[in-house]
């Protein structure tokens, strides 16, 4: 017999609605790592991501039957519904959300923690440092992209979903999903040279006028 | 290919590494233009520190306090399951039979009480019945707003008053009576997780509107006689701590 862990989503949420609460925890369990995390690179705030991944299966128990398969996959849905609440609290707060205090120690933490644990792990301390800035920097580049390419730059590389997933959880077309992407990717790397050590170089002078030229095509 | 072209595709290249063929131009085009490799560089540096981003972030996730609060609601808006059509029927039969038994019962009940104690039988008990359209209005007997209390000498516990409400006809006189101001408005069905151990003495009945859809998740069912309207008339019986206790709908 097959337990609830090996369902798919669909067949999950199916029995979901009939009242099974195994059903419900296997695919908390599944996806809630995924909105939380998504959540976390849109808005840099821990209890932020915390409060918009209960909202968004809050809102699949009150009304499940919204789910509509031809329309995307439950994991699309998911992060629909966890996109609408975090632009509405976007919205509400009028203003982009820092990155909380004592982040990089953690994440320094946290870095040291896989150097010590990983197997196959020979980094000096030198080397991890230089990746946890590199890593904190790419944080920060994407929290100030605007929210519109933040989020395809979350879903597409760091969640790596489908376009066809991230056009059905942004609600938009494949094309729409595509051009933000480039877009997205270019102010990218413009940020990214520029707030390196050695600041601003050619490639970087040159991405912006390719990204200039890219807006005025799209307008 | 162009350099214009180049730039369109150059995070797709990068994107897709191991699917050579379709970029294959565009990584020539890299190699004999300097510009362009410089952008190609850039995107894959880009891109390998999306990577690094994504696995430093692999790990995290809710709190398990998140799970527990989730499950506890999950429990209190639990959906109901449809009954199958067999086993609906049986329901359907068996409540009839119920009904038919109870109505008997309770004209017996009457009759007896009525020779005994012809005074103590509920007379106010088919008063003030709004219509059906109306949007809220308690159903009256005795003081206004209030329902009534089972007489004395025969004290009823909640169970059997709120069946009493389900099945007596409307008039009927009873020692129980605490009665359907129209039969046809049908039977209260008690609401799940409804604390009978609270009396009813001080409560009321509320009629409101309500969607038919959370008429049946309380397992109510709904005729189709008017199916353009989304919402329906309903009376909500109600404890004197102002809980509702059961629900009917209203005919």
């Amino acid at each position: 017999m097959i337990g609830p862990n090996e369902l798919p989503d669909d067949e999950l949420l199916r029995r979901m609605i009939a009242g099974d609460e195994d059903a419900f925890a296997s695919l908390y369990r599944r996806r809630q790592g995924g909105l939380y995390r998504f959540a976390l690179q849109m808005t840099g705030s821990t209890a932020t991501a915390e409060d918009v991944t209960q909202e968004a299966f809050m809102t699949l128990i009150r009304d499940p039957k919204r789910f509509d398969a031809d329309r995307g996959s439950v994991s699309a849905f998911l992060f629909g519904i966890a996109r609408n609440h975090i632009l509405r609290r976007m919205q509400v707060e009028r203003a982009f959300v820092a990155m909380p205090e004592g982040h990089e120690e953690e994440f320094a933490t946290s870095m040291k923690k896989r150097a010590g644990t990983h197997p196959g792990a020979t980094e000096n301390p030198a080397e991890i440092l230089t990746r946890a800035e590199t890593i904190d920097r790419v944080r920060e580049a994407v929290l100030t992209l605007p929210a519109t390419y933040r989020e395809v730059v979350v879903l597409c590389d760091l969640h790596e979903l489908s376009y066809e997933d991230v056009a059905a959880a942004i609600g938009c077309a494949l094309g729409t999903v595509r051009s933000r992407l480039h877009r997205a990717r270019n102010l990218l790397v413009s940020k990214l040279r520029t707030s390196a050590p050695n600041g601003a170089n050619a490639a970087a002078e040159l991405l912006t006028v390719i990204n200039e030229r890219a807006m005025r095509r799209a307008i | 290919m162009t350099c214009l072209e180049f730039e369109d595709v150059v995070h797709e290249i990068t994107r897709n590494t191991d699917v050579v063929s379709p970029w294959q131009r565009g990584l020539d085009h890299a190699q004999g233009c300097d510009r362009c490799a410089v952008l190609l560089a850039e995107a894959r540096a880009v891109h390998a520190s999306l990577r690094t981003l994504a696995g430093a972030d692999g790990g995290k996730q809710a709190g398990a306090g998140v799970e527990e609060a989730l499950r506890m609601a999950f429990r209190k808006n639990r959906v109901v399951v449809p009954a199958s059509p067999r086993w609906r029927q049986w329901a359907l039969g068996g409540m009839i039979l119920a009904g038919a038994a109870a109505v008997v019962l309770a004209l017996l009940l009457g009759f007896h009480g009525g020779l005994n104690h012809p005074q103590q039988a509920f007379t106010g008990n088919t008063a003030a019945q709004p219509s059906a359209g109306a949007p809220m209005a308690n159903e009256a007997s005795g003081a206004p707003g209030a329902l009534p209390a089972a007489p004395e000498p025969a004290p009823a516990t909640n169970s059997v008053q709120m069946a009493a409400v389900a099945v007596l006809p409307a008039g009927a006189n009873s020692t129980l009576a605490v009665e359907s101001a129209n039969a046809s408005d049908g039977v209260f069905t008690p609401l799940p997780d409804s604390d009978d151990s609270l009396p009813l003495e001080g409560g009321a009945v509320i009629r409101v509107t309500m969607q038919k859809s959370l008429l049946e998740s309380f397992g109510l069912q709904v005729s189709d006689d008017d199916a353009s309207s989304t919402q329906i008339a309903a009376d909500l019986l109600v404890d004197q701590a102002g809980m509702p206790r059961a629900i009917r709908v209203v005919q």
